[in-house]
């Protein structure tokens, strides 16, 4: 049985412009340590989706149809009163943001921000969510932890405040690691150890990964399957390879096509005009 | 960011704040759902700016009520009456009559006018003095960032009344002073606001390309810089006004401001706060109230200026 | 829901500021001395007493006075400084590590708004003193703000001299107070960002 299932999530935004759909029945299903690549281009709901799985939509946006399937048990709902399930955050799914610079608080020690939600919800003492702290960041492979928990995020380089925060968002060893294009704002190389962190944590610990991104490559390196995602919906999804090889729908074969590739030189198709 | 278009399910458009527009009687509206929007208001009023408008409504009204009433309130603001001082409200004094037997509703409409008048045109000096020189300072960098802006550090090390106080004692009572007080104190709000915004507008794209396509530098400044930072500087001025119907109140409720025995909202202050024992708070209530309400306008204007002028980042 | 609830409060607020902002401090003082001195009798109408007692508790009404006079453009700033760090990633990536909601607003969106709010009280630190001036002329009360006042009336230079230079050194003690207070409660500041 798959860990999590998107089921027909519609959410609809009111704005100044009235009422809009952002995610028109998505669907999709995400086995237990399964790495899926979810792409698309920017607006195109794959944010949305992550901040609904969630329970995080931004004000004036709420779920109009669908369910969220965790284990097998409707999120949206199982909550107190009926409503979205707070408990599942950080211990059944975590997300690492886009940009460490702006998700991590910037006057706060960066020890207290891994563990403050799990000491919090387990009663944990200072000393205990310190050493918490301090094991976590050496797993994410930080060095020397015990000076660096004691730091404040800007004394950290980029690649280190994104090992924090993937640190703060395994603590509660989570099963579904929601992941918001988490290496684009690094440089090249910090990205690439990043992934390589990533592949690690999901291949050791069997996380469940739904990898948020526009670049192909990164896909291509991590996941085993992947969705397109395009003006709110789910246009294909599939098996990495297949996919890849013989997209069905015209935009994911444009998609594909658009990324540079040193083999076949930069190929010009028309997908800069399709989103205009 | 191109987000998906409206869907076809998304029915009809949505009221200010995003919530689903209220609506009486579902089937009739659920017939005709744009019905709801047949009123010939302007789009902008739907968008938020209500605000704008019920300040602007307000002051229109206060404004109005200043400059005709005088027309059939025809008595003399300073006429003396000694045999009849605190008369209650009558049909010849609507507000009654204050310590010297003066019709108060006539002070009280052509003290706000004297006011007013004056504390909209204090706006005007400062507004172009800061704008100039917050755009020289933000343009030029360097030493003439330097003098200007230690000069805006000096006059705001003081506090603001305080120097307002001393300058018109320096110079004497009455309107010139005041206005020149208060002309050298707030430039400096303005000089602060514009220098940030030429900062930013410095470093943009179209300003460089002026540069490139050969330019001078007073063209840019007034052609291109000046006019992107005046809507900054003109919702500033909302609250400006506000303080300055403060200032003149204030100082005239001293005995500093508005020469006697021209009538204003201050001095009428504080005659009814000398006469507080005898029960008789018109003196007070009345001025003290329309400054509440002409300011409570101005806020609000300024609020609604906020949202259609800012430019969407 | 919670939007809404917070779409009232914020309304009642914004009326509250835009309502007393307009007050001049001196019109705010005499109708807290109508209402709770001459009406309700609760306070004095004005003066200093002769004893700390007494001191303490002719200053309540001015001390009232002066505070509400200058909270409009604290509420207004902090609102906006709240708004900011409530929307902010750092607090939604608080929620997301499960961490409660309560615990997310103290130690992220007040913590930042906070700091917001220190140099924002620095800065209002010159309006205080001139709503103080005036207040104590109001309720006579025999501080720097009458002696002030007195001395521009009897037009005595020496005095309104010295009083504006130690009104200036007044302020700029509390300025570079204000800049300490700012690099102890924000590490940025206090290590060197």
């Amino acid at each position: 049985m798959p860990i999590l299932e998107v089921d027909s999530l519609t959410v609809d935004i009111d704005g100044e412009a009235g009422r809009r759909r952002i995610l028109d029945d998505v669907s999709i299903s995400l086995e237990a340590g399964e790495p899926m690549g979810l792409v698309g281009e920017s607006g195109s709901g794959k944010s949305m989706t992550l901040r609904s799985i969630l329970g995080m939509l931004p004000p004036g946006a709420s779920v109009v149809g669908g369910e969220i399937r965790f284990d097998g048990r409707n999120i949206l709902t199982s909550g107190p009163g009926g409503r979205f399930d707070q408990r599942i955050r950080g211990t059944g799914i975590s997300m690492v943001f886009q940009e460490p610079a702006i998700a991590l608080n910037p006057v706060m020690k960066v020890g207290r921000q891994i563990t403050d939600a799990i000491a919090e919800r387990r009663g944990l003492s200072k000393k205990q969510a310190h050493d918490l702290a301090v094991e976590l960041m050496d797993s994410v492979g930080i060095t020397d932890p015990d000076r660096r928990a004691r730091h404040y995020p800007f004394q950290l380089s980029g690649g280190m405040r994104q090992r924090v925060m993937i640190a703060a968002a395994l603590a509660q060893e989570p099963r579904v690691l929601l992941c918001d294009e988490p290496t684009t704002a690094l440089d090249v190389t910090i990205q690439a150890q990043v992934l390589d962190l990533f592949r690690t944590m999901h291949q050791d610990e069997g996380l469940g990964l739904l990898y948020v991104t526009h670049d192909l490559a990164v896909v291509a390196q991590l996941c085993s399957s992947i969705s397109v995602m395009k003006d709110g919906q789910i246009v294909e999804h599939g098996v990495l390879q297949e996919v890849f090889d013989d997209p069905q729908e015209e935009y994911t074969r444009r998609l594909l096509t658009a990324t540079p590739r040193i083999d076949e030189g930069v190929d010009d198709v028309g997908l800069a005009e399709e989103t205009r | 960011m191109s987000e998906p278009t409206t869907s076809p399910t998304a029915t009809g458009a949505t009221g200010p704040g995003g919530k689903p527009p209220r609506t009486r009687g579902g089937t009739a509206s659920r017939a005709t759902p744009t019905a709801r929007f047949t009123l010939p208001l302007p789009a902008f009023l739907r968008r938020h700016n209500l605000q704008l408008w019920i300040g602007a409504v307000i002051l229109g009204a206060m404004v109005l009520l200043l400059a005709i009433g005088p027309l059939f309130v025809t008595d003399d603001p300073n006429r003396q009456d000694l045999l009849n001082t605190f008369a209650p409200s009558s049909i010849a004094h609507p507000l009654g009559t204050d310590q010297l037997g003066r019709d108060v509703l006539s002070r009280f409409l052509h003290g706000g006018r004297v006011d007013l008048i004056v504390a909209v045109v204090a706006v005007i000096v400062p507004f172009i003095l800061g704008t100039i020189l917050g755009s020289l300072a933000g343009y030029f960098g360097r030493w003439v960032d330097i003098v200007i802006m230690r000069l805006a550090d000096i006059v705001s090390a003081f506090p603001f009344y305080v120097l307002v106080i001393v300058l018109v004692f320096v110079m004497g009572n009455g309107m010139g002073s005041i206005f020149v007080a208060i002309s050298a104190v707030s430039w400096v709000a303005y000089a602060r606001i514009v220098r940030g915004e030429v900062l930013v507008l410095r470093e943009q794209e179209f300003i460089s390309a002026c540069r490139a396509s050969g330019l001078s530098t007073p063209r840019i400044l007034t052609r291109h810089i000046i006019p992107n930072t005046v809507s900054q500087g003109v919702i500033y001025a909302m609250s400006d006004i506000v303080l300055n119907i403060g200032v003149v109140v204030t100082l005239s409720y001293f005995g500093m401001g508005i020469v006697p025995p021209t009538a204003d909202w201050g001095q009428m202050m504080n005659d009814g706060q000398q006469y507080m024992g005898t029960g008789n708070y018109g003196l007070i209530l009345w001025p003290g109230f329309a400054v509440v309400i002409v300011s409570f306008a101005l806020a609000l204007i300024g609020d609604g200026l906020t949202n259609t002028l800012k430019p969407k980042r | 829901m919670a939007a809404k609830r917070s779409a009232a409060s914020a309304i009642v607020s914004r009326v509250f500021a835009a309502t007393v902002q307009g007050m001049p401090a001196f019109f705010v003082g005499t109708l807290l001395i109508l209402l709770l001195g001459v009406n309700l009798g609760i306070f004095p109408v004005g003066g200093y007493g002769s004893n700390f007692g007494e001191h303490l508790y002719s200053l309540v009404l001015p001390g009232l006075a002066v505070a509400l006079t200058t909270c409009p453009v604290l509420i207004r700033s902090l609102t906006a400084a709240l708004n900011d760090s409530m929307s902010a990633e750092y607090t939604n990536f608080a929620l997301s590590k499960g961490l409660s909601r309560k615990r997310t607003v103290i130690d992220y969106a007040f913590r930042n708004a906070g700091i917001t709010g220190v140099s924002i009280l620095g800065i209002q630190v010159g309006h205080l003193v001139g709503g103080a001036l005036v207040v104590e002329n109001v309720f006579a009360i025999p501080g720097v703000g009458s002696l002030l006042m007195e001395a521009v009336l009897a037009r005595d230079y020496d005095v309104v001299q010295a009083l504006t230079v130690i009104f200036g050194v007044l302020v700029v003690l509390v300025y570079l107070l204000t800049d300490v207070v700012y690099s102890i409660v924000d590490p940025r500041v206090r290590l060197g960002a």
